[in-house]
């Protein structure tokens, strides 16, 4: 999804409201929105037009003998869905599910829609390509095919970019997060 | 991505096989064009061939066979209208098409793109053209009514037969529209003998909706009483048409659809369709049909001949108006997108939902003292729309039946190329083609199906040679039958070939470590003829072209299984091997049982349930490892083997239940050490704890008789037990499924898994509750095979199954 990113930079978080747009970076080539999440204490992202919706957590129901990183199925307008826990897929460390919990529905493989759940969606950022930093693809970890780039949105620098980092999930927040990790998730439900 | 390869293999091995035939039949035109006598049915198969590898072509985007069929189609084209003859050049050149597609094959596989000097060589020589031939102009004079009714192929056969100095005789039949299938078939293979069937145009005659008349002209050199003997008894008669000196002149009364004879209404009921001919009569028979793939469209056209896009279902022209010949459609059928039944039955699941809603609220109201009149009336309309919904839904079921003659004609062709390539000689016989079943247990079907074909040819029937030492018929046959058992379907394949040679197998399981030497001894011979659904078993040596590339019996029972359905093998050596397949007829929607397991609730199909009783303090048996009850069945007391769905789904148990208090029964046997125990399966999570517990079970309401207990003081229930079985046969497999309550019986939806979960074995799908909730449905065949048959497989094995 990063594949021609050459530079590493940061940007000041834009949301997806048109307000927070104006008159920025236009020289950097076309601008993707992410859509970040966190899982644990890491924050992620992953192109936005990846997701088709995000559930509020509906009541899933578990498959016994299913992946353990399989949660169960949900039915979304009559429509099964696997829904997949990403912080076993990602080994991380599982927090208690807070009212904050969603399910991100996607269809990256193309064949089958599948549930993501994630611990809290934060909020929509815009990057150009030249934003990601893909250094990071060679880390030797066995979840690096996972990682398709890092980005490092800048500390807010005034008071009107800061008005743009408005959240998507309400709830207090810490400052902005210095790492967010852009996920292949195509990589991770190969594995 | 997987789809897509998948499909590719399919091309690849279609188009191979279409390519093969043609190779065939062009063996046989050139046969006949040294005797001189060229079928012209064969002329068209290979236009037919051809046409059909175009299509697939297109499909595939092979871009270099498509070009070459559209080339060598037009050839063709004008080699079927006598626009050329059948000259040794076109024969080289056809030929030559065979060995090109060959290639074009093997380049297109490969994925390479290199370049074919064979081919460019082929195109210019197609694109240059062959030598004219004399073609058909002029000839005899063909009556303009006829000539307004049969195609310009139909026209040239006719002009050739009658330049043969052929007679053209005139066979006026009725067939019932029900019947028209087998009986065209049965004309044909009479007729064709003695000459070449020309057309076949409907008189628009017949006095019941449910028959129709055909004129069908043959060109024929035979006399005519000779023909009119040959026919007498399929109620053919026969008149001639135009005699061969052209002297005979017309008989008036063949009947070209009236309205094109504009100005007379003639006396026969007119047709309702301006062109008699969308008869294919292949598509007959008033079955809907279903919208097929284009790859399917591609592969069977219907009768290339004929371009004129086709009509589904005829219905008797009766009911049409003669004054209104126009192109209004006969057809009273309808093509439907079959997610378009799936809507429907999901509101129909909607509306059963409501009903169920409704009953419990009647129930509600009975104890209450309100109106009594009312409530009668309530329960009245109640009935009624329950009988209404009823209907409905069956409706919609009997519209998704299709009959397993569209997997079975397939396998027949299969059946022909494997055996030739095995070098073997294979008559299939097939019977009960009719049986319906649901369209999408077809589907999922066939593979499993062409597997087994496979198979049977492969290792069961034998080469021709040693069929011949055995003293058996040098063909071999393959039985295919399918009929219908109460809601069940079932299906045999059975070969008269070498049969499954028990030893072998059992010592390949043994040196694979799937089997131990000292349980081997105690293995019954269905035992180990079961072993060949084991994953990894093969006992052929050698790996051949055919079967045994990896898909195993293994495949065909899980394959099986997912439509909820169970195999069977039976096998004498040196006599036959069969295999039976039982399925349910209809999957998309069920009347289950909802259970409730720990705080999930799952739904058993009530087809699978036998029986239903509550498990109390008496005796749960341990035997051999496993719990068992003692259950009474139509007065007789059987053992009956339980699974624990709790336990076996690794769900947590109410408190008292965890820890049962082992002084309270006999020391089993091997207690700590039995019961499920064996490896894990696929992905599936490890089962902490497996001790079995002894806890006592009461049968059901039925029994009377107090079951030998255990020495047991408690008297706490255990739950329900739920008999699931796979038939209602005496001697069909039971189990015992331990759940913690019962919470009623429902129709309900079944939705399948998506492709993420495939794996996980014990669920047919999952279907969503009245409260919104879903439950899983139970796979109660495969769950009943995973829980019987560690017996004697893996139980005790280091090896997983």
């Amino acid at each position: 999804m990063a594949s021609n990113l050459a530079r590493r930079g940061a940007m000041p978080v834009v949301p997806t409201t048109a307000t927070g747009m104006r008159g920025r970076a236009q020289d950097r080539g076309p601008m993707t929105t992410y859509l970040a999440f966190r899982l644990a204490e890491n924050f992620y992202a992953t192109p936005l037009s990846l997701i088709r919706e995000i559930l509020v957590r509906v009541p899933l129901t578990p498959v016994p003998r299913a992946h353990p990183s399989i949660m169960g199925i949900i039915s979304n307008r009559g429509q099964l869905i696997t829904v997949f826990d990403l912080r076993k897929r990602l080994r991380l460390s599982l927090s208690p599910e807070t009212n904050k919990g969603r399910i991100l529905t996607t269809n990256p493989t193309g064949v089958e829609l599948i549930g993501l759940y994630v611990d809290e969606v934060t909020k929509t950022y815009k990057w150009t390509d030249a934003e990601i930093d893909l250094s990071v693809v060679s880390f030797g970890t066995d979840v690096s095919g996972h990682i398709a780039g890092i980005a490092r949105p800048k500390e807010v620098e005034g008071p009107s970019a800061a008005r743009a980092g408005k959240r998507v999930a309400s709830g207090p927040k810490e400052k902005e997060p210095s790492e967010i990790i852009l996920l292949d998730f195509k990589a991770i439900l190969a594995t | 991505m997987m789809d897509g390869d998948r499909a590719r293999e399919e091309f690849f091995s279609e188009a191979q096989e279409i390519v093969e035939g043609l190779g065939r039949d062009l063996l046989a035109l050139d046969e006949g064009h040294k005797s001189g006598t060229i079928d012209p049915d064969l002329i068209k198969e290979v236009f037919r061939a051809v046409h059909t590898i175009k299509g697939l072509a297109g499909l595939f985007g092979a871009t270099r066979m498509a070009t070459l069929s559209h080339d060598l189609e037009s050839m063709l084209d004008d080699l079927r209208l006598g626009k050329i003859d059948l000259t040794p050049s076109v024969l080289d050149i056809l030929f030559a098409s065979v060995q090109v597609y060959g290639r074009i094959l093997q380049v297109e596989k490969d994925g390479r793109d290199q370049s074919m000097p064979e081919y460019d060589e082929l195109i210019a020589n197609l694109q240059r053209g062959v030598t004219t031939g004399t073609g058909t102009g002029g000839g005899p004079v063909i009556p303009p009514e006829l000539l307004a009714v049969i195609t310009e192929y139909e026209e040239h056969r006719l002009r050739a037969n009658i330049s043969q100095g052929n007679t053209i005789y005139r066979l006026r039949v009725r067939f019932q529209l029900a019947a028209i299938d087998q009986g065209l078939d049965e004309l044909k293979g009479t007729a064709k003998p003695h000459g070449e069937i020309i057309t076949y145009l409907p008189t628009g005659g017949g006095d019941d909706v449910d028959s129709i008349e055909l004129d069908i002209l043959i060109g024929s050199r035979a006399r005519a009483d000779v023909l009119n003997a040959a026919l007498a008894h399929l109620g053919v008669q026969v008149e001639v048409f135009i005699s061969p000196a052209g002297s005979g002149g017309l008989r008036p009364s063949i009947a070209p659809p009236p309205q094109q004879i504009p100005p007379t209404p003639a006396p026969p009921p007119p047709l309702a369709s301006s062109r008699p001919t969308p008869l294919p009569p292949a598509h007959l028979p008033s079955n809907l049909e279903f919208e097929l793939t284009g790859a399917h469209q591609a592969a069977f056209p219907m009768r290339p001949d004929r371009p004129e896009p086709r009509i589904e279902i005829i219905t008797p022209p009766l009911q049409a108006k003669p004054q209104d010949p126009t192109i209004r459609s006969v057809a009273q059928t309808v093509r439907v997108d079959i997610q378009k039944l799936d809507d429907l039955m999901n509101s129909v699941a909607d509306l059963s939902i409501v009903r169920a809603d409704v009953e419990r609220k009647l129930a509600l109201l009975r104890d209450s003292q309100t109106d009594r009149k009312l409530k009668a009336e309530i329960k009245q309309l109640q009935n009624r729309f329950s009988r209404h919904l009823d209907s409905l839904r069956e409706g919609i079921l009997k519209v998704r039946m299709v009959p397993l003659s569209q997997v079975f004609d397939k396998l027949n062709r299969i059946a022909r190329q494997i055996s030739r390539e095995a070098g073997k000689q294979v008559n299939p016989v097939i019977t009960g083609q009719d049986t319906e079943v649901d369209k999408l247990t077809i589907e999922e079907l066939s593979d499993p199906l062409m597997h087994m074909m496979r198979n049977a040819i492969d290792h069961g029937i034998e080469i021709p040679k040693d069929r011949e030492t055995a003293n058996k018929p040098v063909i071999g046959t393959i039985a295919i039958n399918a009929f219908q058992k109460g809601n069940h379907v079932v299906i045999e394949i059975e070969d008269d070939g070498q049969g499954i040679d028990t030893e072998r197998l059992l010592e390949k399981a043994i040196s694979k470590g799937l089997v131990q030497q000292d349980e081997a001894r105690t293995m019954s011979r269905r035992d180990i003829l079961n072993l060949i659904f084991v994953p990894g078993l093969s006992t052929k040596a050698v790996v051949s072209e055919i079967s045994g590339r990896g898909v195993g019996m293994d495949v065909v029972r899980t394959n099986i299984s997912k439509l909820g359905g169970v195999i069977d093998v039976q096998s004498e050596p040196g006599i036959n091997t069969k295999f039976t397949v039982t399925l349910p007829i209809t999957q998309a929607i069920i009347n289950a049982l909802i259970v409730k397991v720990a705080d999930q609730q799952y739904a058993i199909p009530l087809a699978s349930v036998q029986d239903v009783g509550q498990l109390e303090t008496d005796a749960v048996l341990v035997i051999d490892g496993r719990e068992a009850v003692k259950w009474r069945r139509s007065n007789k007391v059987e053992t009956l083997q339980l699974c624990d769905v709790a336990r076996l789904f690794g769900m947590a148990k109410p408190k008292e239940l965890e820890a049962p208090d082992p002084a309270n029964f006999d020391a089993p046997p091997a207690h700590g050490d039995f019961g499920l125990q064996r490896p894990p399966m696929r992905n599936e999570p490890q089962r902490g704890d497996h001790t079995s517990m002894a806890f006592p079970y009461r049968p059901a309401k039925n029994s009377p008789v107090p079951i030998a207990a255990k020495r047991s003081g408690r008297k706490k229930k255990r739950g329900y037990v739920v008999v699931i079985s796979l038939g209602s046969s005496n001697d069909s497999k039971r189990l015992g499924l331990i759940v913690d309550g019962l919470v009623g019986q429902q129709n309900v939806v079944i939705k399948g898994l998506g492709p993420s979960l495939k794996n996980v074995a014990g669920f047919t799908g999952a279907t969503q509750l009245a409260d919104q909730r879903i439950a899983l449905v139970l796979d109660a065949p495969s769950l009943i095979e995973e829980i019987l048959s560690y017996k004697g497989l893996v139980y005790g094995g280091p090896h997983g199954v």
